[in-house]
């Protein structure tokens, strides 16, 4: 149902993110574009975990597989970024299969185990095969550019990111709108009742497992772009804990929650910073205040799950209605005027 | 319950707003940086950025940061550079990639920093192009990997002390001045481990030299014991070790070592390997093992530790190591630079991108500069700063120099 | 005699291991969660040894109970405050909240300790044990003959106690031991408390062996490929499961490392965790469960 109310909404929004780029700095614009790339690899995450209510504890070295894959591509063959990316992709779901086919027969724990375990053979591969991946040293790749026009600055960088982010959200938005997709959710609410139903759950979670992958390998080949350089310290476990945190924080099981997820873990440490830093001087303990800033990262992850599993999803829509209610309290016009839309 | 949920909510609504609206705005809270003559009675800051892995898998070296923000510190604290007060800022790159790029694009663009002093070698490779190319920010690092050592492909990035390869060579050149026929190589899995040793194999400077390499061992990082390893090197029985680790490794190879009735005088570790620590958890053990030395140990008597010691009067010194002597000593070298362009234009501060490119220029011509005795005298134009080293071995529990200096380079 | 000599030091080793495992497994066991803070119950456990050793200068008979009761506290308080509230939920949400307490003890050591390194005061004698020619120092004796009185305890208190047997019945099925009127909380509580205490003595031992520092609580990693190997639920699993990835770990370090490029003791373990997992996933002595509706 596309009214005109909705259009104007959604030009509004494409024209805010279409000229971000233009009125912000180049800090602002890495966090942004670390941001686009996180909710890409996000969103992937969330629908192994939020969807299909498996957990993934190599995520990250999904994400280098993308990345090494797409970055021997373009060095070796120089093929257009593009469909690196894309083969980088699928590299990365036939890894999630390898890996994951033993154990998603099993109960979701053993998937715990195994994708931990695929997370440090994996590190070792991207460590220690170095004819192909350049070893501990890592790979140099090209800006990415198409035509001659290269996106090596954060401003030309944002459109490549937002972009990649934006269809990453449209596709899995739109997944959950077919049987496949639903099958997901059956199997995540009753493991054994979906199969009864004529669901194979180790079919589905495999197909799960692998798109995830799939966003993964994506998310990583952007990550390697962006840096112009794959290196295995990108792809570690705890690149992965961060991802299953953004998922949990954000709100499992919805594409918004990945987002803001994605959002607020890539931005935590620098808010944390910031804040430590007006801290710092009254009180000047650099040490200290590291120390603190993970606590509250782990803090946040027990806080969320213990008293809003829903995530962010959920608190800030809450937000949203809050302030309403706000208004709504103080003047009655603002009433009279929710009244008549 | 329901009421009580709804307070922890709003708690995390705070947290969440605070952070977001923060980490936006944060460029509009920045510190003032090095443009611009002086305004006013104050005079103007020099920003300098300051990273490392504050917390993190290699937080144990983290002191080469601590080092050189009190360094500037120390100098804030004696009047300035010319008046000029220092404001450095130390951030915490947590050892992620990420991370540290996001601290590189703040410090240079929202901060304004003049110099930065960032930390891993790989965050050093990835920004090779922005640092050289686009900012053009004099970018000291703490990696002593020599790919990215180059004054003329890479003119902004800077790096103190021999780099890990040429600290190989210069003990297996002692090694060979000691009559050695074969050596072997025990590293970590790591960049820092690796990468020199593999670099030194490939180039087959072992053979050029006449001896032979006989193992290059790697080991896991956070490795709880490195018997079985040694084992095998005590088969191949080599004349002497090489150890491309630091001091908790170097720990458990002296340590399994002993067990395995390899004797501790056969191995060289790199500048790392100077450590109070490995004696006294070592005691007996650790007799007759040998490092490089490329500072002064701690504690002993040279104008820098006095400095040091002033300081720590009123401060609190994070770490006491060779780590923080060496960020010392490159907080000594970027306000030498600092100095010198002050100096150079007559007391002003040049606006950002000249200034930059004049610190570049200053550290790069810096000459036979003497940082307080912490080292031997340094010339910058190699961007590395040493050429030769010293060998140490423990004797009695003491670290004792032996012989006299190896001169590698040049 | 070469392999004999790596066997060797992969029992000595791997006798760590399986006090670290035998602490996850306890967990388990009582309250069916994976822990994944149990490395930094090891750490910590390490730290207050350190604590009231050096910095309060107790002696080690005072030490070592106090360590052992400020861990135990510790454990208690991790399942009071944050293990209680949630071990029911779905299994993402409990490993998920263990890993989120991981972080925040990390995060709470660097505050308190900072994260240099500190040698620990050796408490084992300094004389070495020959065997083998190797000179095995005492401590790896020792942590041996720990793991293995600490295995009997459990063996011992879940089979005769009647609160291992309690523990044992909240484990398969918390209602039904409710309505048996186990006093469910109070059991869970105490195998964290138990779980803290023996994650302590493996931090000791193996502070004694190596150096203290903030990043011994990535030892705990090591504990899943052993409980995996030898079943998630058996205390005699883990013991034989530490040891056996000891052993393999050591063959693998001192044969393959000077062929292989890479450190490929470290992935072995893992590497033999998949291949478990696709023959045997219930573990060499696990017992195989059926999944209820």
């Amino acid at each position: 149902m596309v009214n005109k109310k909705s259009l104007v909404k959604w030009a509004v929004i494409a024209a805010i993110l279409a000229t971000v780029p233009l009125y912000s700095g180049n800090y602002i614009l890495s966090l942004v574009n670390l941001a686009a790339i996180a909710v890409t690899g996000a969103v992937g995450l969330n629908i192994l975990t939020g969807y299909t209510g498996q957990i993934s504890l190599g995520h990250a070295a999904f994400m280098g597989v993308g990345a090494y894959v797409a970055g021997y591509l373009m060095t070796n063959y120089h093929l257009p970024f593009l469909l690196a990316v894309l083969i980088g992709g699928i590299a990365s779901a036939i890894a999630g299969i390898i890996f994951g086919s033993p154990s998603l027969r099993l109960k979701g724990l053993y998937l715990a185990m195994a994708t931990l375990a695929s997370q440090i053979l994996l590190e070792y591969v991207f460590k220690n095969w170095r004819s192909v991946t350049g070893g501990v040293s890592g790979m140099y790749i090209e800006s990415p550019s198409i035509l001659g026009f290269s996106f090596g600055t954060d401003q030309r960088f944002y459109y490549l990111a937002m972009g990649f982010a934006l269809i990453a959200i449209w596709t899995a938005s739109n997944l959950f709108k077919t049987k496949t997709g639903r099958a997901f959710i059956a199997i995540r609410d009753r493991d054994i009742a979906a199969e009864i139903i004529g669901i194979s759950s180790f079919k589905y979670k495999l197909i799960s497992f692998a798109i995830s992958s799939f966003y993964a390998g994506v998310a990583g080949s952007l990550l390697a772009l962006y840096l112009t350089l794959v290196v295995p310290e990108s792809f570690v476990l705890s690149v992965s804990i961060q991802y299953v945190a953004m998922v949990i924080i954000g709100g499992p099981g919805t594409i918004a929650g990945a987002i803001y997820g994605a959002i607020f873990v890539t931005l935590l440490p620098q808010g944390i910073e910031y804040i430590t830093n007006i801290l710092a001087q009254f009180y000047p303990m650099e040490a200290l205040f590291a120390a603190l800033r993970d606590m509250t990262f782990g803090l946040l992850i027990i806080l969320f799950l213990l008293f809003e599993p829903k995530g962010l999803s959920d608190i800030i829509p809450r937000i949203g209605r809050w302030f309403k209610g706000l208004f709504l309290k103080k003047g009655g016009e603002s009433r009279n005027l929710s009244h008549i839309q | 319950m329901h009421f009580r949920k709804r307070k922890i909510s709003l708690a995390l609504v705070i947290v969440l707003v605070l952070s977001l609206v923060v980490a936006g705005c944060g460029s509009a809270g920045s510190s003032t940086s090095g443009t611009g003559g002086s305004t006013g009675g104050e005079k103007d800051k020099i920003t300098v950025g300051i990273w490392g892995t504050i917390t993190g898998p290699d937080s144990d070296v983290n002191g080469m940061s601590y080092g050189t923000k009190d360094y500037f510190e120390f100098i804030n604290s004696k009047g300035g550079v010319d008046g000029y007060k220092y404001n450095a800022l130390l951030l915490d790159g947590k050892y992620q990639m990420e991370e540290e790029i996001k601290l590189f694009k703040r410090l240079s663009t929202v901060d304004k920093a003049v110099v930065i002093n960032g930390w891993s070698t790989g965050v050093t490779k990835a920004l090779r192009d922005e640092i050289n190319n686009v900012v053009k920010v004099p970018f000291v690092s703490e990696t002593m990997l020599s790919d990215v050592i180059d004054p003329q492909k890479y003119p902004y990035i800077f790096t103190l002390g021999l780099s890990y390869e040429d600290q190989i060579k210069a003990a297996m050149l002692w090694a060979k001045s000691k009559g050695a026929k074969k050596v072997a190589f025990l590293h970590n899995d790591a960049e820092y481990g690796t990468a020199p040793t593999t670099n030194v194999e490939k180039e087959k400077w072992v053979a050029s030299q006449g001896m032979e390499l006989v193992a290059n061992i790697s080991y896991p990082m956070k490795a709880t014991d490195l018997t079985s390893q040694l084992l095998s090197i005590k088969k191949l029985n080599p004349d002497y070790v090489y150890i491309q680790d630091s001091v908790n490794n170097i720990i458990a190879i002296l340590r399994d070592a002993a067990k395995v009735g390899v004797p501790a005088d056969k191995f060289i570790g790199n500048f790392y390997g100077v450590s109070p620590i490995i004696i006294q958890n070592l005691g007996d053990k650790a007799n007759g093992f040998k490092a490089l030395q490329m500072y002064q140990s701690w504690g002993s008597d040279f104008p820098a530790m006095k400095d040091i010691e002033e300081f720590g009067k009123s401060n609190q010194i994070q770490k006491k190591d060779q780590y923080y002597l060496k960020g010392w000593v490159e907080g000594m070298l970027i306000n030498e630079a600092i100095k010198q362009v002050i100096k150079k234009n007559n007391g002003k501060l040049p606006e950002l991108a000249e200034f930059r490119k004049q610190v570049r220029d200053a550290l790069e011509g810096i000459k036979d500069f003497n940082p307080g005795g912490a080292t031997g005298n340094i010339t910058y134009a190699d961007h590395k700063g040493f050429s030769t080293t010293k060998l140490l071995e423990i004797k009695n529990g003491k670290y004792t120099e032996i012989d006299d200096w190896v001169q590698v380079t040049k | 005699m070469l392999l004999l000599q790596f066997i060797l030091i992969g029992i000595s080793i791997g006798s760590v291991y399986a006090l670290i495992a035998l602490g996850t497994v306890l967990i388990y066991k009582a309250t069916r969660v994976i822990n994944f803070a149990q490395g930094e119950l090891v750490m910590i456990g390490a730290f207050i040894g350190y604590t009231s050793l050096v910095s309060w200068g107790l002696p080690i008979f005072i030490a070592l109970p106090v360590t052992l009761l400020l861990s135990g506290v510790i454990g208690y308080l991790a399942e009071r405050f944050v293990l209680r509230r949630i071990a029911h939920g779905p299994l993402i949400s409990v490993i998920m909240v263990t890993l989120g307490l991981s972080i925040f003890l990390k995060g709470g050591v660097t505050g308190v300790w900072g994260t240099s390194m500190y040698s620990f005061p050796k408490i084992f004698p300094e004389s070495t044990i020959n065997l083998l020619g190797i000179k095995l120092p005492q401590v790896y004796f020792w942590s041996m003959v720990v793991a293995v009185i600490i295995f009997v305890l459990f063996v011992f208190f879940f089979k005769y106690t009647d609160l291992g047997l309690a523990m044992r019945g909240v484990a398969d099925n918390q209602k039904a031991a409710a309505s048996l009127g186990v006093n469910v909380f109070s059991v869970v509580g105490l195998s964290w408390v138990f779980s803290g205490i023996v994650a302590a003595l493996g931090g000791i031992l193996l502070a004694n062996i190596s150096l203290l520092n903030i990043n011994m609580s990535d030892v705990g990693l090591k504990a899943f490929p052993v409980v995996i190997l030898g079943g998630f639920d058996s205390l005699l699993g883990a013991v034989i499961g530490g040891l056996v990835i000891g052993v393999i770990e050591s063959v693998a370090g001192g044969y393959l490392a000077t062929i292989v490029s890479g450190a490929i003791d470290q992935v072995v373990a893992f590497a033999i965790l998949l291949i478990i997992l696709l023959i045997k996933p219930q573990g060499l002595f696990g017992t195989k469960e059926v999944e209820r509706l």
